[in-house]
């Protein structure tokens, strides 16, 4: 009897052992909830300390974070576009104005990449929205689309005189 | 036939043979002009040329990624060949010809993308080949395991306790 359960005992040590190997074999790879990051970060690459108030053609400098956690690799476009107040964009809508800038990248998974970006606002103006988009290139159609993700700094622009 | 007719006919006959030899030399004198001038026009790269590139290049790299291949060098090449393009695009309002050398690096960099992809899909055909033979290697020593621990475990376990456990001693109370 107690031979027997000792048999049982090892035995199933071994087939978790075995279970474990060909889940993790035919696991390996996966992702459950792909997603990709785009976020915005200050000068000093944190999330914050951003420009408020500008001079027109004043330099200021900002950095972009994209993350790909698709589980495969992924081309990604930002455009750096300029709303107002009444500008419409959300996750499924971009944001109907022609790009200011574009960044690219090719990122292969779990890599991230930070850009150092110089911009300038060439008018003045209040409540301007600086608006980043995130694009990738979809292989099967050919073309850059849309991917819902988009940030936003809110910024003032005197004139300099 | 008269003798005016016969002249005639040869002086038209000679014309023929200039007008012949004479489009020969503007076609020869043609294609010498045009000759040097075609290389310049396919070296002349431009944004949406070496973008094209990469596309195709990007294609290659996903090619070799679905086989399983390390392809994180292959991405980083593109970025370079991408930071190039940026920075011709920056400048080609103001250095036209060093944003079409710029171009025409990015260019380069995404063909030899595009060439060295294959080997990395094969390297990851075999990689994937050689963890399928790992696998059923484990899987076919885990049940030779389960074989011996179920044929021979308590026997042994039991003769280990007893080797143990040899100094013990039977009291009876």
């Amino acid at each position: 009897m107690i031979d027997e359960e000792v048999s049982a005992v090892a035995l199933s040590i071994i087939f978790l052992i075995g279970a474990f190997s060909v889940s993790q074999a035919f696991l390996a790879g996966r992702v459950i909830e792909p997603f990709s990051e785009l976020a915005i970060l200050g000068p000093n690459q944190k999330i914050g300390d951003y420009p408020k108030s500008l001079m027109v053609r004043e330099n200021f400098t900002l950095y972009l974070y994209v993350g790909n956690h698709e589980g495969k690799n992924m081309y990604y476009r930002v455009y750096v576009k300029l709303g107002n107040q009444s500008s419409i964009i959300n996750e499924s809508v971009p944001l109907n104005a022609p790009p200011m800038a574009q960044y690219e990248t090719i990122l292969s998974k779990d890599q991230i990449w930070l850009k150092s970006i110089t911009l300038h606002m060439d008018e003045p103006g209040i409540n301007y929205r600086l608006v980043f988009e995130l694009w990738v290139y979809k292989p099967d159609e050919g073309i850059f689309t849309y991917h819902g993700r988009w940030n936003q700094i809110w910024l003032n622009v005197t004139s300099s005189s | 036939m008269s003798p005016i007719t016969e002249t005639r006919a040869v002086s038209s006959k000679g014309f023929m043979r200039l007008a012949f030899r004479l489009g020969l030399l503007i076609a020869l004198a043609l294609a010498l002009i045009i000759q040097p001038c075609l290389p310049i026009i396919h070296a002349q790269a431009s944004s949406s040329d070496a973008h094209e590139k990469i596309i195709e290049a990007f294609a290659s790299m996903q090619e070799a990624d679905n086989a399983g291949g390390d392809v994180s060098h292959l991405a980083n090449k593109l970025n370079e060949a991408l930071d190039l393009i940026s920075q011709g695009d920056s400048i080609a309002s103001s250095n036209s010809s060093r944003a079409q050398e710029l171009y025409q690096q990015a260019e380069d960099i995404a063909n030899k993308v595009i060439l060295e992809a294959p080997l990395v899909q094969e390297e990851g055909i075999l990689a994937q080949q050689n963890s399928n033979i790992m696998l059923r290697v484990e899987l076919a020593v885990l049940a030779v395991l389960g074989f011996i621990v179920y044929r021979f475990g308590p026997k042994l376990l039991w003769r280990l306790w007893l080797r143990a456990h040899s100094d013990w001693k039977v009291r009876i109370k």
